[in-house]
């Protein structure tokens, strides 16, 4: 394999994203720590046709998604007829009454969406979760290809694949196509933010400037930016990566330093874009998901493309009874906790654990879904000069302007541990570029 | 028509730099009142902007930029009442929100348990016109004598002990009865005799029971709540929730209405938080509306009645914090007082 040739350049390449600053900051009992995202050299390969696949699936995906935002932050059809119970709409903690009857610009919610799938040992791709409030990760397969070409230059000249550097002039054309009259901007809440590289690479990437919150002024109904010789210049499009409750302390959390107050009353009067919109926590929902293909069905009138993993919702009383009977091979999680945490294995309990979360499964049946454990193919990784196996995800990134567009790369995940199934980068795993082959 | 005034000042201890404001103190206009005058001002001068929030409450927000000590705004109009019966039909996509609990009206182990011990069946179960029916006796009893000792108003000061002061001199509306408001208690204690058309069932009305089984509901449980839980004021304050207001057992109308559309979600009738004035003189007030046949009905659990024509709706929501007339946010500033004032007058 001729991918192969990497894993001489790999300490290469990861000592020039030490300099170049490819972090992933983590916060652990309160303390902030910035670690390296470990890059491993192997990419993954995505075959053409399967990727054309993928690229289906996900675009339907996000089309349905997207109408459900706007359903639901209006006349709520899907819940009308009876498709979604109103109890995983409105106690859903995404879910923001604020953003009733406000419609983003040409009603895009989703402008980034990061979906993560996992592929089966039988061969079949699975989506784990969608991401569309301010999914993060994209930066890192772009600069490792980067790097990757300059370290073995001949060798992408031999490979067929996408390139995937256009990413970033996608992500341009998705913030020009929303933008309200002005600049583009990119919303960091600054330097100690687990994804602060990425901001401050994509700014690079796509000409946008980089901000933070005390740089954007709301006035009379519209947005500016107050650059550093105190000038103001309107700006028509905030990429924010700050998450929705901090966003305008007159409308969401008072106590947010980071956000700007009345950025709410702009939008909503339609003279910013915010990419992606307020509110979409309720279409991400992992109680949400388990409603996804039926979304797919009832607004595309279309079969899913793309299957979940096999999900059930203790909230009915079938599928809780299918639950307690099956406990022991499934996987539990909290469907308000992100980022890896709040996810447990029934066979990984002992008797007294399991007790105990049986009887707030039944006190609390909304807060969680059961998954059967998905048996994912294993990627090798190169470890101490040996190669290892590893489980690995996929998020793969799909934007929105007139029509969805699916990145042809995507960001690959691995865990650190052998026997661990949880690859979040904030539990420490490390990435892989990925490959989609052009022939 | 009514014509009212409302009026909040603020004082800082020092000077504010820089200070948002989101002033909600316009009266809506629905099926039941007509704004046909209004006049606005906020000091020190500054630009405006003028909208409505998502729960269609109008709304006034800007930057006060000059250095000030002292903020003032105040609105003053008239208002045309429409309906008496002041019921509005409720569009099915804006119901299912305020069924369930949230913010403020989030029930704790107080309020569960005493909502068991009243008897009324959970959403979804079938109840009978009986389980209402015991309390309405008791309802009667009480509601002449526990009215004479309300002192009505709360708003939402920064400052509590600014409250104090300003409440002293609010003396509420309720000594002065309509014609009205007489025929609406005696509404009141028949319980389900409703003048309206109940027989349309709106689509949003998904439980089992007509709309009204619902009023019944709702009657029995503002006369339980007014009976067993004291007006004394100073106890609670802006922030306090339900649950904590329910353990302290006393508090004001922001209070009786947060405690009310708690019981009421918990009966799986949608209930909303309503913030606005009352005829007298005084401060804001707040009441609450339920979901009974369709249409959104207003209950005064602080009076223990149903709403009447001197009543002005400024706004609603799931809890307080959704139309709280001023939300502001300064820098510096120290300590601050507030002086509110209203008065609603025929």
């Amino acid at each position: 394999m001729e991918e192969m040739d990497f894993v001489k350049h790999a300490d290469k390449i990861n000592e020039l994203l030490a300099r170049y600053g490819v972090k992933f900051g983590i916060y652990k009992n309160n303390v902030f720590n910035e670690q390296l995202f470990p890059f491993d050299p192997i990419p993954r390969v995505i075959e053409r046709g399967e990727f054309a696949r993928l690229e289906r699936g996900l675009k339907q995906r996000v089309l349905a998604l997207n109408y459900f935002l706007k359903d639901i932050y209006s006349k709520k059809q899907i819940v009308k007829d009876g498709v979604i119970p109103e109890d995983f709409i409105f106690a859903s903690s995404g879910y923001l009454a604020e953003c009733e009857g406000v419609m983003p610009a040409k009603g895009i919610y989703s402008h980034i969406s990061g979906i993560d799938l996992v592929k089966g040992k039988d061969g079949v791709w699975y989506i784990l979760e969608d991401n569309l409030r301010v999914p993060s990760g994209a930066s890192y397969p772009m600069i490792a290809r980067e790097l990757c070409r300059r370290s073995a230059p001949d060798l992408f000249q031999k490979a067929s694949l996408e390139d995937n550097r256009n990413y970033a002039g996608q992500l341009r054309r998705v913030m020009d196509h929303v933008n309200a009259g002005g600049h583009t901007v990119i919303l960091t809440p600054g330097r100690y933010n687990a994804a602060y590289f990425e901001h401050s690479y994509l700014a690079e990437q796509t000409g946008a400037h980089l901000v933070t919150g005390s740089e954007l002024i709301a006035e009379n109904d519209r947005l500016y930016y107050i650059s550093s010789n105190g000038t103001k210049e309107q700006v028509g499009a905030v990429y924010r990566r700050i998450s929705d409750e901090y966003l305008d302390p007159m409308t969401f959390k008072a106590e947010s330093l980071i956000g700007i107050p009345h950025i709410f009353e702009v939008f909503r009067k339609g003279n910013v874009a915010l990419m992606n919109a307020p509110g979409n926590g309720v279409a991400d929902d992992k109680g949400i998901y388990y409603f996804v293909p039926r979304m797919i069905r009832y607004y595309l009138d279309e079969e899913p493309v793309l299957s979940n993993a096999p999900t059930y919702l203790p909230f009915y009383r079938e599928d809780m009874q299918y639950v307690l009977e099956h406990f022991d091979r499934l996987v539990l999680k909290d469907v308000a906790e992100a980022g890896g945490y709040g996810v447990v294995f029934g066979d990984s309990m002992t008797k007294e654990q399991k007790a105990d979360f049986i009887g707030l499964l039944k006190r609390e049946p909304r807060r969680f879904i059961a998954q059967e454990v998905i048996d994912f193919q294993d990627l090798d990784i190169v470890d101490q000069g040996k190669i290892v196996p590893r489980k690995a995800d996929l998020r793969a990134f799909v934007l929105m302007a007139d029509e969805p567009l699916v990145w042809k790369s995507g960001l690959t995940r691995f865990s650190r541990n052998t026997d661990s199934f949880i690859v979040n980068s904030s539990q420490g795993g490390g990435f892989k570029d990925t490959w989609v082959l052009s022939q | 028509m009514l014509h009212f005034s409302y009026r909040m000042e603020i004082r800082y201890e020092n000077p504010v730099g820089r200070c948002y404001f989101t002033i909600k103190c316009i009266p809506r206009e629905d099926a039941r009142q007509r704004l046909l005058d209004l006049k606005f001002s906020i000091s020190p001068e500054t630009t405006c902007c003028f909208g409505a929030d998502a729960f269609g409450n109008r709304q006034i927000y800007g930057c006060e930029t000059i250095p000030h000590d002292r903020f003032v705004f105040q609105a003053e109009g008239d208002v045309e009442i429409l309906r008496t019966d002041y019921e509005e039909k409720a569009a099915w996509e804006n119901v299912g929100i305020f069924r369930v609990s949230h913010g403020k009206c989030v029930p704790g182990p107080g309020l569960t348990s005493w909502y068991r011990s009243l008897g009324i069946a959970a959403p979804g179960e079938a109840r009978s016109s009986g389980v209402c029916g015991q309390d309405r006796p008791l309802g009667v009893a009480v509601l002449g004598e526990a009215r004479s000792s309300v002192v009505c108003g709360q708003d939402r000061p920064l400052d509590i002990a600014a409250l104090g002061e300003a409440r002293s001199s609010v003396v509420c509306g309720q000594d002065r009865p309509l014609g009205i408001a007489a025929s609406g208690e005696a509404r009141g204690f028949e319980g389900q005799d409703r003048p309206l058309g109940f027989a349309d069932s709106a689509p949003g009305e998904d439980r089992g029971g007509s709309g009204g089984d619902d009023y019944g509901i709702c009657m029995a449980l503002m006369h339980r709540l007014h009976r067993e839980f004291p007006y004394i004021p100073g106890k609670t304050s802006v922030s306090t929730t339900a649950e904590e207001a329910w353990s302290l057992g006393g508090g004001v109308c922001q209070d009786y209405a947060h405690i009310y559309v708690t019981l009421l979600r918990m009966a799986g009738i949608p209930a909303r938080y309503v913030c606005g004035l009352i005829i007298g003189e005084g401060a804001s007030h707040a009441w609450a509306e339920a979901l009974c046949g369709g249409r959104w009905v207003p209950f005064d659990p602080t009076h223990d009645r149903p709403v009447t024509e001197g009543y002005i709706k400024l706004g609603h929501g799931r809890d307080a914090a959704d139309c709280a007339i001023n939300r502001g946010l300064m820098w510096n500033g120290g300590a601050q007082s507030q002086i509110i004032s209203a008065s609603v007058e025929q």
